[in-house]
């Protein structure tokens, strides 16, 4: 199930896998796809499991195809690391970026070690996408226009009666801006404070197991 | 190179919880006690350690200041001395000790000291006792409470509680949080569970096979399996510790333990650490055999369930109990759904709003006049 919002006259919907889409632009947005992130942590001899990759990749092409799109942009953090470029990666996006048409808003991990000779489109700074801008870190409250953006990782912590306690990744929709869940397998999480979001007006989606929720939070 | 030294130092590696040295102002160290239990004292309170009322007066790194408290501060907070269970023969000892009281013996001077305590839980609710097994079920505004008595120690307790909790959640899905000591333990939930009807059930013994399969799914819904798998990483290296002396460098190949659990979990189910997570758990932690003995004992016990309407002197300490495990039966899906009304309802009863109604609000958000300047939002450091 998505969740759909009205941001700079656009409908974007945002999806249950962390990814937004735009109809109108026929654009999917994802962030934070931290690929060979696993590699980077095996090149270093800790053994973590390979295929996470893999996956998102495998993920983002699937979103893809099911929604008929014909631009799919990364708001940053593509990469993870320099150990982490292996050729069986750079061949696998390779591929990947030849049937997906890719634009990549180049992140802080992205930015010394993009290899320039993939078939993709790399942006450092911003992205004007007509009405939208895509970005990778969220800009400051008061900015002009609307921006998608990623970097946080956002995550919010949901208590409730008798302990329980559950944090999960989210979206969070700013008046002036949109940012995006990691996208990518193997990605840790920033927790955001309620009273941060309720003073910036933020609205925040929880993503569930396979559904979107609107979070209530108290005003 | 740099590899294998990193492996070498970690084999060795003895996972405790971090230790603070207690320390006299003027310098005198007293012992070491686990950080965890300095953690929840602020300064000013009082605690006993080696025979003396120390008042905590400041902490700096791994080191906890005291001064010898004057007399007649409030002591409140107790060290659980580790997590050293009592004896099954303690155990009998005390229940023995109840069913006296339950007679109106009081034969010595601790048991006479103690008598008000014992009267007002028998007011109240009732007695343990060797022939009986007590259980309390009670509700708060934090949500539905059991207490549960079998006076079989920490370990087992622990073990106990879980297996309950999973049992009950073959049939209603349900989040608990669960608190143990030696004499009980408490499992709170946010669902009304009929613990009356369904505790004898639940308590029921099986053979030892039966047992390990039911302990070891249980041990999957709790989090105790991700914290034990934390120790593992730690020795395996891939938590990595620095080296004495090393300077810790390369931020970005940190992850924590729990998002390796995950990841693990996904895409390497048969991973040997994660077994031997599961096997530490069922030897080293959960103790099968005694757990095996208790519900036998149980199981040929009357039970005595009570209603109290004030929560009874044997329910207290499990109440304020603050070290709680989380076990878990519900699926995400449902756990969320549950958690959001409930933060709905204490928002003001507002119902969730569709799309169509969303959309609306969206757009009136957008319409808002923004705030110029203001803090970013915290950041902390990404994995």
């Amino acid at each position: 199930m998505s969740l759909s919002i009205e941001a700079g006259g656009e409908t974007l919907w945002l999806q249950p896998d962390g990814a937004v889409w735009w109809p109108a632009g026929r654009t999917l947005f994802a962030a934070d796809l931290h690929l060979g992130k696993g590699a980077a942590f095996r090149a270093q001899g800790q053994p973590v499991p390979a295929g996470s990759s893999a996956r998102t990749l495998a993920r983002l092409e699937a979103a893809m195809a099911s929604l008929g799109g014909v631009q799919l942009v990364v708001l940053g953090d593509f990469w993870h690391g320099a150990e982490g470029l292996t050729p069986r990666l750079l061949e696998a996006v390779d591929a990947f970026a030849r049937r997906v048409p890719t634009a990549l808003v180049l992140g802080n991990h992205d930015r010394r070690i993009h290899p320039p000779s993939l078939p993709l489109r790399a942006v450092s700074g911003v992205l004007p996408l007509g009405p939208l801008t895509a970005a990778h870190e969220p800009p400051p409250p008061g900015t002009p226009g609307f921006t998608l953006a990623g970097h946080w990782h956002p995550a919010v912590s949901i208590a409730s009666r008798a302990g329980d306690r559950l944090r999960r990744p989210c979206f969070v929709h700013y008046p002036h801006a949109l940012v995006l869940p990691a996208f990518g397998g193997l990605t840790g999480a920033l927790t955001l404070r309620r009273g941060d979001l309720v003073r910036h007006r933020a609205q925040v989606a929880v993503v569930g197991d396979g559904d979107l929720h609107w979070l209530p939070l108290a005003r | 190179v740099r590899l294998a030294r990193r492996h070498r130092s970690n084999i060795g590696t003895i996972v405790s919880d971090a230790v603070m040295s207690v320390q006299f102002l003027g310098g005198g160290r007293i012992a070491t006690v686990e950080e965890s239990f300095i953690a929840r004292l602020k300064a000013g309170d009082v605690f006993l350690l080696g025979g003396r009322a120390l008042e905590l007066v400041r902490t700096e790194g791994l080191t906890a200041y005291v001064r010898v408290a004057k007399p007649g501060r409030a002591l409140l907070p107790r060290w659980n001395g580790g997590q050293f269970p009592i004896s099954d023969t303690l155990a009998d000892a005390m229940l023995e000790r109840f069913d006296e009281a339950a007679q109106g013996q009081y034969s010595d001077k601790e048991m006479r000291f103690v008598a008000p305590l014992l009267k007002l839980q028998e007011e109240w609710s009732a007695l343990p006792g060797s022939q009986r097994l007590l259980a309390e079920v009670q509700e708060s505004a934090d949500g539905h409470h059991l207490f549960l008595y079998p006076f079989a120690g920490r370990v087992v307790h622990l073990g106990l509680a879980w297996l309950l909790a999973w049992r009950v959640g073959r049939d209603t899905p349900a989040t608990f949080t669960v608190a143990i000591n030696d004499y009980g333990m408490e499992l709170l939930s946010a669902t009304e569970i009929d613990w009356a009807a369904r505790l004898p059930a639940l308590l029921a013994a099986v053979d030892r096979a039966t047992l390990a399969q039911e302990v070891l799914a249980s041990i999957n819904a709790s989090e105790l399996a991700r914290r034990r798998f934390r120790q593992i990483a730690r020795i395996s290296g891939l938590i990595f510790q620095s080296h004495p002396g090393e300077v810790r460098s390369q931020r970005q190949l940190q992850a924590s333990s729990s998002l390796y659990f995950d990841v693990f979990r996904q895409h390497d189910p048969g991973n040997r650490l994660l077994r031997q997570a599961e096997e530490e758990l069922l030897s080293a932690e959960l103790e099968l055999d005694s757990l095996a003995r208790t519900l036998d004992r149980l199981a040929a016990m009357p039970l005595d369930v009570q209603r109290p309407a004030k929560t009874s002197p044997l329910a207290f300490p499990l109440l304020v109990e603050m070290l709680r495990e989380r076990v878990t039966t519900e699926s995400l899906a449902q756990r969320l759904t549950r958690m959001l009304a409930e933060l709905e309802a204490a928002a003001g009863g507002k119902v969730v709003q569709d799309v169509g109604e969303r959309l609306a609000f969206g757009q009136e958000s957008e319409k808002a006049p923004k705030r110029g300047g203001g803090g970013r939002l915290r950041r902390r450091r990404r994995p």
